[in-house]
């Protein structure tokens, strides 16, 4: 039996219309109801109304794996196969709880370790670390301590 | 560097700026405003669009585009009055009769049909690949995307007609832009990109489709404004003789400088050779002196 072959798409939610001019203005929270399932639910209508029930049953796999409502990002899984409808479907997407929103894929990945690399990094990077102040909580990613980058250091940040 | 070559230019428009901005932010560094023009135009006709519309993103480059909307062979040659005043030139063919016209003889720098609509005429191979080879692009936009599901159904068909008289574009021939009325329209170039594969495209021709094909539409868009039929170009004549023979000087003083600098190490070096030469012969009737009573014992 072969290995179940899997992309892992890391994307961040954009609001447009958030608090207007100012730096930053596009990186606002998700409002806190946000979690993993209504992510999952606006993906598949997305899907089923761009692609139908072919695309629907194609990316069945698809899964939300995380989505930090307090930075806007995400983690979803899905079939190699498949990833582009998928994303097309993240493009596609208009409304997420009744506000406009732009879904910016930043990585596709093979592993979910390298996507939460990636997280973490562009974390960082919009907190304006440097590439030596990184590497620490890099390792922690990759040793599994941060589990769904639920750390103290954000918070620290703002 | 990305492009976005299509942003519908309104000076009324509240959103317009906002749109920019949103572009900006996701990574788009030239951009080109769209006026929309149709028929027969005055030939007073001015570019609407200032010469630096938003100054507070100085790292971003704006062009202006217009896209002339032709239902008649007749409109298609106003070339000339609209040369001196826009970077790009586009041209949307309403029918077979002006699109057979376009790829044949004018000179625009792309075709921008509209793919949200049911298409009056087939795009055949034909005709695209004499505009490919023309250096011609098509225009793909995804904009309407994001309105009814007609249109949807239309943009993916007509793209789709459009990449497959390209024959998959494989040698390139189409750029993809926004055409975003709303400031939600736009998407992040690699959206774009991933669109463009899920509408027919290889994943290395859609990328180039929005930077390097992008590139050349402006950069041809550019040698057909500035020159003569895009063979022959003026340029500044006595600015440039003076910076040549400003050159020259330059490089005279500093060829001398240089020169005179090693002559002088050349007398240093003389001086100290002849001390050597000095010595050298001491050192062999030594060697010789020492050599000698070998010799003889």
């Amino acid at each position: 039996m072969v290995r179940y072959k899997a992309r892992y798409l890391l994307f961040e939610v954009l609001y447009p219309e958030g608090p207007p001019n100012g730096t930053g203005s596009y990186h606002t929270p998700s409002p806190n109801s946000t979690n993993e399932k209504i992510i999952a639910k606006a993906i598949r209508d997305s899907i089923a109304l761009n692609f139908g029930d072919w695309g629907l049953g194609t990316s069945s796999y698809m899964n939300v794996k995380f989505f930090k409502a307090q930075i806007s990002k995400g983690i979803v899984r899905c079939a190699r196969d498949h990833f582009r409808t998928v994303w097309a479907a993240l493009t596609l997407l208009r409304e997420l709880n009744g506000k406009p929103v732009i879904i910016r894929v930043v990585r596709c990945s093979g592993t979910i370790l390298k996507a939460k690399k990636a997280q973490m990094k562009r974390i960082q990077k919009e907190a304006g670390a440097s590439k030596a102040a990184m590497a620490p909580a890099l390792k922690e990613v990759e040793r599994g301590l941060v589990d769904n980058l639920e750390d103290g250091e954000l918070e620290q940040d703002d | 560097m990305f492009y976005d070559l299509n942003v519908p230019y309104n000076p009324e428009d509240a959103e317009l700026p906002r749109t920019i901005g949103n572009l900006v932010e996701l990574g788009y560094r030239t951009i080109a405003l769209t006026v929309t023009l149709t028929g027969k135009i005055p030939p007073d006709h001015v570019c609407p669009i200032p010469s630096n519309p938003f100054p507070q993103y100085p790292e971003v480059r704006f062009l202006t585009r217009c896209l002339l909307v032709c239902e008649d062979t007749s409109q298609i040659h106003q070339r000339p009055t609209l040369t001196t005043s826009y970077d790009i030139l586009s041209i949307r063919p309403l029918n077979d009769k002006v699109l057979q016209q376009i790829v044949g003889a004018t000179e625009y720098d792309l075709i921008s049909v509209d793919i949200s609509q049911r298409l009056s005429f087939l795009v055949k191979h034909k005709a695209a690949g004499t505009a490919f080879r023309r250096g011609l692009k098509w225009e793909l936009c995804y904009n309407p995307t994001a309105e009814n599901a007609e249109s949807r159904r239309y943009i993916i068909q007509n793209s789709q007609q459009i990449i497959r008289a390209l024959r998959d574009a494989k040698r390139g021939g189409i750029i993809i832009t926004s055409g975003a009325t709303k400031s939600v329209a736009v998407r992040a170039p690699h959206e774009a990109i991933n669109f463009g594969v899920v509408l027919g495209l290889k994943p290395e021709i859609a990328r180039l489709a929005i930077e390097k094909e992008c590139k050349e539409v402006v950069r041809m868009a550019e040698a057909r404004r500035r020159s003569w039929r895009g063979a022959v170009e003026a340029i500044d004549t006595i600015g440039f003789a003076e910076s040549i023979l400003k050159k020259e000087r330059e490089e005279n003083n500093k060829r001398k400088a240089e020169e005179e600098a090693a002559d002088d190490s050349r007398k240093k070096v003389r001086k100290t050779n002849g001390q050597q030469l000095d010595e050298q012969p001491s050192k062999r009737q030594q060697k010789k002196a020492n050599k000698n009573p070998k010799q003889r014992s």
